[in-house]
């Protein structure tokens, strides 16, 4: 996928998960501050991304992303390890 | 794991009767977790001769739970827990009645920090009367 299409991919997501108005999702689109999602919101966010990059995500750096490119960046990176036959990260469950 | 090796799992719930929906776990491993529970005639949330359909988010929560305290381990205190809500939840039953048994499995799906999201499904004569995902916080 093209930086392009993980943007469309991850506006869908943002758009219909959230009501959010996709005109109002850009790159540069701070999640939080500017979209107004909280972080059981990023939770949801994480999970729809794993359908997309066939991985699960890892907490630590999930926990770090910030940005709409921040999240291209993330997607595209775990494509790439996906094709790559990198093992999974462990998930973090509440204990 | 047989049910009876799986009697502490319940115990080590933060819940109890009446409010505790589930009657015994089943089978449990690291990521995934299949209970029981009956609707019995005293059933604590029984309106009307039965009991909503909505109550598959309660159970699918507190089999979460019980997959957190198997998790912990044997003898590990209770720790509170919450559920946040579900953004996805179908429901194919219009009530739960009086003699039903619920199987109910749930597996996780992702989770970071205090937060996590699972995945399950209610059957009733092994037909799927429930399927969707929970969201959840610990502590």
């Amino acid at each position: 996928m093209t930086r392009d299409e993980i943007l469309q991919t991850i506006v869908e997501i943002l758009s219909e998960s959230f009501e959010l108005d996709p005109e109002e999702i850009t790159r540069e689109s701070k999640l939080y501050e500017e979209l107004g999602l909280d972080s059981i919101d990023a939770v949801d966010i994480f999970v729809q991304l794993r359908e997309v990059t066939g991985r699960r995500p890892d907490p630590q750096v999930a926990r770090a992303i910030r940005t709409v490119d921040e999240l291209i960046t993330f997607v595209e990176s775990e494509l790439a390890a996906k094709a790559a036959g990198l093992p999974e990260p462990d998930t973090e469950l509440p204990e | 794991m047989t049910a009876e090796d799986l009697g502490w799992v319940l115990d080590g719930m933060p819940h109890r009767p009446p409010m505790r929906l589930i009657d015994e776990v089943l089978e449990a491993d690291g990521k995934q977790l299949v209970a029981r529970a009956r609707i019995g005639d005293g059933h604590v949330l029984l309106r009307e001769g039965g009991v909503s359909p909505v109550a598959a988010i309660e159970l699918l929560a507190q089999a979460a739970a019980a997959l957190m305290v198997w998790r912990a381990g044997r003898g590990a205190p209770p720790a509170p827990g919450y559920l946040l809500g579900t953004r996805k939840l179908e429901m194919h039953a219009e009530r739960f009645a009086p003699g039903d048994e619920l199987l109910i499995r749930v597996a996780e799906v992702w989770g970071t920090g205090p937060l996590a999201q699972f995945e399950g499904e209610l059957l009733r004569d092994g037909c799927v009367v429930a399927r969707g995902s929970i969201n959840v916080a610990a502590g």
